[in-house]
């Protein structure tokens, strides 16, 4: 534990500040904040977090750097490249500031790995990129009575709230129910600046900062909207009082809980499938991949066999897709393939069929 | 237009409405906004969203007065 006049010095300009103060900073100093996701949002949100005396900082993702990261991973350089991230956050902070620790968990978040570490913490933070694990990171958070930051992004628009900060607070249920699930849309397909998730991922490290510090001006039951294009932000109430989604009633519901399946199945009833879902019905095998663009269109299709039936041909000759088998279809832009999933569904009863949404174009041939 | 109800779109639905806000002709209540929408951008039916009426989330059905924003918010996952 620091000192009393080390603490006075290193943190003299936060410690001026109204609200705050040294007890407001031994509060951060003990305080021990769980990171889920050390991508766009999770780098800035960490770094804030260190450098305003957080005594321990979890780190949890099993992903590993590749070169698209970087614009917006400003932890990670192109030495990185191939290495696991929440491993290379710990030996930085090893090296750069030992007065803080950082604890690596070098795997994806799964149900039985969020109920051994997150009793272990005194606020969670979601900065992962897809549906499933934020539901799962909300379940967790919520039986096991945890604060939870969570934001999202798409494009340059962002989605922040604060969780289970009390028994009457709201929680992510309240604000999108679970079977509103849409495909998940990662920041790879959507695209994003690195600043808007720097941005967004500072404002989550304030939140824990001002909850750790109890200062005033915390989200509590709303939702702030912000789009970093028109600088419009907008503050969203939400009601808890009226829940229809209220997810696992105890621990061994949220354990037995298979939440990528629960995500996959919203997908497979919309018909619909995000790169995620279409590989894995690749892998389960007896598919017929169709290619429904025109002979030649480019990009060529690299990461599995297709077979090219055109769009019009297909309208004129439907006999050409198989009965028997999963049919995926995917054009460049997900459009005609849409037109040939309708055609199949209505007008030749064909119900095992499927197609890529945004088409090709949006494959993430990166990561 | 006298009656309207003014509309803010977020998300992937600005692209398939077109635009990231609109006012449209007054309906009473939210159910009756949205399949009127439905029937005006039929891609939205594939989408899903939360609505907030004058910046506030609803859950059921909920009345609109002339000149109330209505906000459709889908979930984002990116990060």
């Amino acid at each position: 534990m620091m000192q009393d006049q080390h603490i006075s010095q290193r943190f003299h300009t936060q410690l001026v500040l109204p609200n705050f103060g040294i007890e407001a900073q031994k509060q951060l100093l003990q305080a021990k904040v769980l990171v889920i996701g050390a991508g766009g949002l999770g780098c800035p949100c960490i770094q804030y977090l260190l450098a305003a005396g957080i005594g321990s900082i979890g780190v949890c993702d099993g992903d590993v750097v590749v070169l698209s990261n970087l614009h917006r991973q400003i932890l990670f350089t192109a030495a990185d490249v191939g290495k696991k991230k929440a491993e290379l956050i710990k030996e930085r902070y090893l090296t750069e500031d030992s007065a803080c620790q950082v604890v690596a968990y070098n795997s994806y978040l799964d149900t039985e790995q969020a109920l051994s570490i997150f009793p272990l913490y005194d606020i969670i933070v979601d900065c992962t990129d897809d549906l499933a694990t934020r539901y799962l990171i909300n379940d967790a958070s919520k039986l096991l009575s945890k604060p939870l930051v969570f934001a999202a992004i798409y494009q340059y628009q962002a989605q922040l709230a604060v969780f289970n900060t009390s028994k009457s607070s709201i929680q992510l249920r309240d604000v999108f129910e679970e079977q509103s699930l849409n495909p998940s849309t990662t920041c790879n397909e959507a695209g994003v600046l690195g600043a808007v998730t720097g941005l967004v991922g500072t404002l989550q490290a304030l939140e824990v900062i001002k909850y750790l510090a109890n200062l005033p001006g915390q989200l509590c039951n709303e939702m702030l909207v912000c789009d970093f294009s028109s600088y419009q932000f907008s503050k969203m109430k939400i009601n808890n009082s009226n829940k229809k989604d209220k997810g696992p009633k105890d621990i061994e519901e949220f354990s037995k809980r298979d939440y990528r399946q629960a995500c996959l199945s919203k997908q497979l009833a919309s018909k619909q499938l995000d790169q995620a879902a279409f590989v894995n019905l690749i892998e389960k095998g007896n598919t017929q991949i169709v290619d429904v663009r025109n002979a030649g269109e480019l990009p060529q299709v690299l990461p599995f066999d297709a077979e090219n039936i055109p769009l019009d041909v297909l309208l004129k000759f439907p006999e050409k897709i198989s009965s028997e088998k999963t049919i995926l279809l995917f054009c460049h832009s997900g459009i005609r393939s849409q037109i040939a999933l309708d055609f199949l569904s209505d007008e030749c009863q064909i119900n095992n069929v499927f197609h890529l949404k945004g088409g090709i174009l949006k494959w993430n041939h990166y990561d | 237009m006298d009656e309207y109800i003014k509309i803010l779109l977020f998300g992937n639905l600005v692209e398939i409405v077109g635009g990231c806000e609109l006012t449209f002709p007054y309906v009473a209540d939210t159910e009756t906004l949205i399949e009127a929408l439905y029937a005006k951008y039929e891609n939205l039916r594939a989408q899903t969203f939360s609505i907030a009426v004058n910046k506030s989330i609803i859950l059921e059905n909920t009345k609109i007065e002339n000149r109330d924003e209505v906000a459709l918010l889908p979930p984002f996952s990116g990060g």
